[in-house]
């Protein structure tokens, strides 16, 4: 069970990240679904179970912190990564207390992105 | 209209407008005038009547003598003698002629100059007689002091001049002409004189308030001006020693005030606009750098060759880089105050001061810590307290870079939280003192620091209402920050700028 490979739907409307990372955490083994945008990502959700969504935060309509008030009532044993490239206090401060799994501010190291997802797989 | 209306009030403002000269002179040229006036008529009048007193009584006196000899002489039927001496009196310069009249108006004895007519009326002298006083004439070109005295009948006179009142009367003209002369002549150098004073009394007012009062004012208001057209190098240079120095001072330091007060505000604003761009284009410039930055790490991982590994190593730490910029300018980004809580300052110093404790240590940099601030509680972010310290720590380690002190004090001063942070390094050249907080102002090498340290401070320690100043030189460079204390031990700290909304 803890070989399993993380199942990881990513969410970033920034699409030449989207490719690049989505290609990355395949390399590094994972399953990952990558689409680029918040409402795509539910409808994902919808067909299949992820272990973890990697979402951008700063989306256009949805955002990752709406994606995460979502996914908290609909799927709650999917934990949630919020990714930001402009970290302001009261969008982290809204995350914890949304019971994000954790953080990326945006760019962020191959290490740290090991390191959460490390965590999840511990937590699955 | 509004504006002609206006202009036009304007113009009669300026009609009306009188100078403090004008004001100040005006009316003591007034009461000078005046005052003066008043003393030459009371003077003049005085002087006269004194003069044609003295005339008066010696004209009576003369008068009465020669009427009592006459009448004497005559008693004792001789008045040839009296009239012989009145002839010789005639011939002093001062008498003009005199003559004696009879009851019936015929001349007894005339002498000096002669008379108009050799029958005066006696109606005439007798009124001239009765009238107090005696008077004087323009007679011709001369002057003329005139007594006419009644020769007085008696007991003794009737057996030649039957019961008459009045035998005749004696005319005396004194020359007044020299009197009347010396009189003007007093008038018109008493007038000289005092038009020369109030001449004199009113340039020496009129040096004394430029000197004094206009000449201070018209620096003052050149000053104003320059002031008033944006110049906030305007000073203004009394030396009067006096209340218009005071003035002066207290326009200087006036201006003092507000050039530090724009200085802050543009650095302030400088730093928010930077900030707020920055936040803007964040987003645009971390999406790519993480692509690029991420890739770059995961072909290193993959790469043996040392050349290839070379240039991404390269591309991975100029990722890093950027980032590292982007992180810095976004800290001058301007936050609210809405998170803001009583913190620890003192705690906050000592974080600063343990994140940097190897710096100093590779540095040979002694640490003096003195913190005394227990006193006084602000309000803020403890976090940010401790960057904005540490920002300065980190400046003043590397001012040392062969060693020296570092010393960190901090007190309760005047409703303050005073934190001050001295090295004993190279110290800041005079040109680069007000730019250091400047954003990207650095005299260190590419590479080494983005010179945002000292901006981000700027920006932390205004937004929790507090202020920084710097000094230094030889021996080297002084921080000191100021963070208000509430009369509660706790500061107000600043208006949120970005007030909910």
């Amino acid at each position: 069970m803890a070989d399993r490979p993380i199942r990881i739907l990513l969410v970033d409307d920034d699409r030449s990240l989207l490719d690049v990372l989505g290609s990355l955490l395949q390399l590094e083994g994972h399953e990952v679904v990558a689409v680029p945008s918040a409402h795509e990502g539910l409808l994902k959700m919808q067909e299949a179970q992820f272990d973890l969504v990697l979402a951008d935060n700063k989306m256009p309509r949805t955002t990752g912190i709406d994606m995460l008030k979502v996914v908290n009532e609909e799927h709650p044993g999917t934990k949630v990564v919020i990714m930001t490239a402009y970290a302001s206090v009261d969008n982290t401060v809204e995350a914890w207390r949304l019971g994000v799994f954790d953080y990326l501010p945006k760019p962020f190291k191959l290490a740290d992105l090991r390191q959460v997802i490390e965590k999840v797989r511990k937590a699955r | 209209m509004t504006a002609q209306l206006a202009e036009g009030t304007r113009g009669r403002q300026r009609a009306r407008r009188l100078s403090i000269k004008s004001k100040v002179l005006l009316p003591v040229a007034v009461v000078l005038m005046a005052g003066f006036a008043v003393y030459a008529c009371f003077s003049l009048d005085a002087v006269e009547r004194y003069v044609y007193g003295r005339t008066d009584r010696s004209a009576a006196t003369f008068a009465s003598v020669a009427e009592r000899s006459l009448r004497l002489a005559m008693v004792q039927g001789d008045p040839a003698p009296v009239f012989r001496l009145l002839r010789e009196i005639s011939k002093l310069p001062d008498v003009q002629r005199i003559r004696v009249v009879n009851y019936e108006g015929k001349a007894w004895m005339s002498a000096g100059r002669p008379f108009r007519s050799n029958t005066p009326e006696v109606a005439l002298l007798r009124r001239e007689a009765a009238r107090t006083g005696n008077t004087v004439g323009r007679m011709g070109p001369d002057w003329v002091y005139r007594a006419v005295r009644p020769i007085q009948g008696g007991p003794r006179c009737v057996s030649c001049h039957e019961d008459r009142p009045y035998l005749g009367y004696l005319e005396v003209d004194l020359r007044a002409s020299e009197t009347h002369r010396q009189l003007a002549l007093s008038r018109q150098r008493l007038l000289l004189t005092g038009g020369a004073t109030l001449l004199l009394v009113g340039l020496a007012l009129l040096v004394t308030l430029h000197v004094l009062v206009s000449s201070p004012l018209s620096h003052l208001r050149a000053a104003m001006k320059r002031v008033e057209n944006g110049d906030l190098s305007a000073r203004a240079s009394i030396s009067s020693g006096d209340e218009l120095e005071d003035l002066g001072r207290s326009f200087n330091h006036m201006v003092e005030e507000i050039e530090a007060k724009n200085q802050l505000l543009i650095r302030s604003a400088k730093l928010a606009s930077i900030g707020l761009l920055a936040a803007g284009v964040a987003h645009e410039i971390n999406n790519p750098v993480a692509t690029i930055s991420m890739s770059a790490e995961r072909l290193l991982e993959m790469e043996t060759c040392p050349a290839k590994r070379k240039f991404l190593q390269a591309v991975v730490e100029e990722s890093d880089r950027v980032a590292g910029i982007v992180g810095e300018l976004l800290s001058l980004e301007p936050r609210g105050s809405a998170t803001m809580g009583p913190c620890n300052l003192d705690a906050a110093v000592r974080k600063a001061l343990a994140g940097l404790a190897r710096d100093a240590e590779r540095n040979g940099v002694r640490v003096q810590l003195d913190l005394r601030l227990q006193g006084c509680q602000v309000r803020g972010q403890e976090d940010h307290l401790a960057q904005a310290f540490a920002n300065m720590i980190d400046n003043a380690i590397r001012a040392m870079p062969n060693g020296g002190d570092l010393k960190i004090t901090g007190r309760c001063e005047g409703g303050a939280a005073v934190v001050e942070i001295a090295d004993t390094g190279t110290g800041i050249a005079p040109e680069h003192l007000d730019k250091v907080f400047d954003p990207f102002f650095t005299t260190r090498e590419v590479g080494d620091g983005y010179g945002l340290g000292l901006s981000v401070t700027h920006k932390i320690v205004e937004e929790h209402g507090g202020n920084i100043s710097v000094t230094s030189g030889p021996g080297g460079t002084t921080f000191t920050v100021r963070l208000p204390v509430g009369e509660d031990g706790v500061n107000g700290g600043q208006a949120d700028p970005h007030p909910a909304g």
